[in-house]
């Protein structure tokens, strides 16, 4: 999938907790247009590793390159000018509660645009036609289900077109249905406006649908020990790899 | 031991040479698992056999403190040269003693934090940890503050909008408690002063103590400890829901500087609403003085204020309004900075409120007495 020079580079990224090591030399290339698909059992470190990316968090040693610019060592501007680029998606949607869903898709559009008002609100409307909640802008978040929240937060996350989209665990806590129409909703993203993806999953129905490249990250190994396709994970050597496939089946064919 | 009264039985089957076995049979289930301990146990000490073969063949029903038990068994009858095999297992057992390897847990180290911990290790931890924060909560409310200057001094970037809506919560709405607390409070100074007053025939210097006493320092203290319970509390409880719900990292990737977007509108709210305030609460403790000033000192309105316009100057008043404008400042940077840093869920909400209040009330104290020391050396007062 890799095409070009890649859109994101992390370098020997090592985050450590406490005395807890959670990464180590974790290395990494995101291509543009690309859907990148992180997995990996609860706990090793996939929303740290999507944190660390992001600049939430400062990592013990390592660099992220988004281009030219190290988000780590970045100035407040440098910075900003990265996040203006990008828009995630968190595990719980974090709409602000205060306000209204209109308002928070509208929030990143008057922080970094000079877009008349009227273009603002015209911009949401749409938005929100695209994760299907047109005309719910006056609802407030209390007000919502889990799945409408989250496709609230989606529409927020793409409401400057970011380059890149993170996502947390996007089908988490939703319904088998729901959660498939929110993959769907990732997958037409993608390939409709090119939007790289960063999508941190553990759900093998979501993976085997959106495709795209798998990296798999191991607790014990605080790392990467398996890339490809998800049929060549599935058929990979890595027996801890195989474990992770067959368990997940279990639980879906069980539930 | 029969079934029939008992809910379970522990048979001893057979002794041969070095083995026993026993037969356990019944309820095997939370209620009964320590009587069913303490049964095995005797047996197996009556008996010299250091094979104790359990069979599980009998029983009816069995839990997971019935997995425990055996599991414990297994682990502790080595320390004594004994062992414990498992012999008959029926269905009711199978599955339980299955699911879950019970032996593997209990023999696993207890995690580091479990270790018991002496009392002195306790007071210094907490002492350290105790000192860790302070020293975090000063060098925030600096960082605070010169933000705080910036922003002041770029208006157009201040969320107007926030900081009115912040005064209403912080400052309007809290109008009608803080004025019935000070008319209390000032009404109970004034009736302590009276009964000592009365017997030197002091009456009218009830007016100079009340005036002192509300405008240098009640009536600001009032306001701000008001204003710590009502309004710091909320803000660490508001920013601290906003944390654990990852909506300050999204207000971070949205570009907007969680700092200016939550911190500064909530210190100039409370810059302005808590001087209003004090000033509010100075006219209602005097009330409260007033009211016991006429009613049992026999001391007119008129004179009261005559009294007072002689001895209070309008230093008295401004000094207090100074304090609390550093005391909101203060206030508000104990509740965000308790906010900010709230971690676990909805638990760790309820710690920050809690913190929050309680170093709002210590800075509080802090600054007052700095405050005085300063005054007087300075020849303020
Ligand atoms: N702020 C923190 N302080 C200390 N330890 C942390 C912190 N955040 C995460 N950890 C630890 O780092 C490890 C990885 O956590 P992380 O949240 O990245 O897991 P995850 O892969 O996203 O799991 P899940 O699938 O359950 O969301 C965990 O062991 C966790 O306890
Ligand atoms: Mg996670």
């Amino acid at each position: 999938m890799g095409q070009g020079e890649p859109i994101i580079r992390v370098r020997d990224l090592t985050v450590v907790y406490g005395e807890d090591v959670v990464l180590e030399d974790v290395s990494l290339d995101i291509y543009p247009g690309e859907i990148l698909v992180v997995l990996g059992g609860s706990g090793c470190g996939k929303s740290t590793l999507m944190r660390h990316i992001i600049g939430l968090e400062q990592p013990r040693r390592g660099e992220v390159w988004f281009g030219d610019t190290n988000i780590v060592t970045a100035s407040q501007a440098e910075y900003d000018a990265i996040t203006r680029n990008i828009g995630v998606l968190f595990q719980g949607g974090a709409l602000l509660k205060s306000m209204t869903l209109g308002a928070n898709v509208a929030m990143p559009l008057q922080e970094y645009t000079n877009l008349s008002r009227q273009m603002i609100r015209d911009l949401v409307q749409i938005k929100l036609g695209m994760v299907g909640l047109a005309n719910r802008g006056r609802l407030m978040p209390a007000e919502m289900s889990g799945g409408m929240q989250k496709r609230g937060a989606l529409a927020r996350a793409m409401a400057l077109d970011p380059d890149i989209l993170f996502f947390d665990e996007p089908s988490a806590g939703l319904d088998p249905i729901t959660a498939v129409e929110l993959d769907e909703l990732i997958l037409a993203i993608n390939q409709s406006l090119h939007t790289t993806m960063f999508l941190v999953t553990h759900e093998l129905a979501s993976i085997f649908k959106i495709g795209g490249r798998v990296v798999m990250l191991d607790k014990a190994e605080h790392g990467i020990i398996a890339e490809g396709s998800p049929e060549e994970l599935q058929e990979s050597d890595d027996p801890r790899v195989r474990a992770f496939f067959r368990r997940e089946r279990l639980k879906e064919s069980g539930s | 031991m029969g079934r029939l009264k008992e809910a379970f039985a522990v048979d001893l089957i057979e002794e041969s040479n070095g083995r026993v076995e026993l037969q356990l049979a019944g309820d095997v289930r939370i209620q009964h698992v320590e009587a069913i301990r303490r049964a095995i146990l005797e047996q197996i000490e009556s008996l010299s056999g250091s094979t104790i073969i359990l069979h599980l063949s009998r029983v009816d029903s069995f839990d997971a403190s019935g997995a425990a038990m055996i599991a414990g068994f297994k682990r502790d009858l080595p320390e004594v040269d004994k062992e414990l095999e498992i012999g008959e297992v029926n269905d009711a057992v199978r599955p339980l003693l299955d699911l879950s390897n019970f032996e593997s847990l209990l023999e696993q180290p207890e995690p580091k934090t479990w270790r018991h911990r002496s009392a002195l290790e306790h007071v210094g931890e907490w002492g350290i940890e105790r000192g860790g924060d302070a020293s975090s909560l000063l060098n925030y409310v600096g960082r605070v503050v010169l933000s705080l200057l910036w922003a002041l001094t770029h208006p157009h970037k201040i969320r107007w909008g926030q900081v009115y809506d912040l005064m209403l919560s912080t400052g309007a709405n809290a109008l009608p408690i803080v004025g019935l607390i000070s008319f209390l409070v000032g009404l109970v100074i004034a009736f302590v002063s009276a009964i000592q007053l009365r017997q030197f025939g002091a009456n009218i210097f009830i007016a100079d103590l009340i005036g002192l006493a509300v405008f240098r320092e009640m009536g600001p203290l009032m306001a701000a400890i008001m204003l710590t319970a009502r309004s710091g509390s909320a803000f660490a409880a508001e920013i601290g829901t906003m944390k654990v719900s990852e909506e300050v990292d999204a207000l971070t990737v949205m570009g907007i500087k969680p700092l200016d977007y939550l911190v500064i509108p909530r210190l100039i709210a409370v810059m302005h609403t808590l001087p209003l305030l004090s000033l509010f609460a100075d006219f209602f403790g005097i009330l409260g003085g007033l009211v016991v000033a006429s009613m049992s000192l026999d001391v007119s309105p008129q004179a009261f204020f005559m009294q007072m316009q002689g001895s209070i100057e309008l230093w008295d008043v401004f000094s207090g309004i100074l304090k609390s404008f550093v005391f909101g400042i203060l206030i508000a940077a104990a509740g965000c900075y308790h906010g900010m840093n709230t971690t676990g869920g909805a638990l760790g909400v309820g710690r920050s409120t809690t913190k929050s209040v309680v170093a709002g009330v210590f800075l509080i104290v802090v600054a007052d007495s700095i405050f005085v020391v300063l005054f007087h050396y300075l020849g303020l007062n």
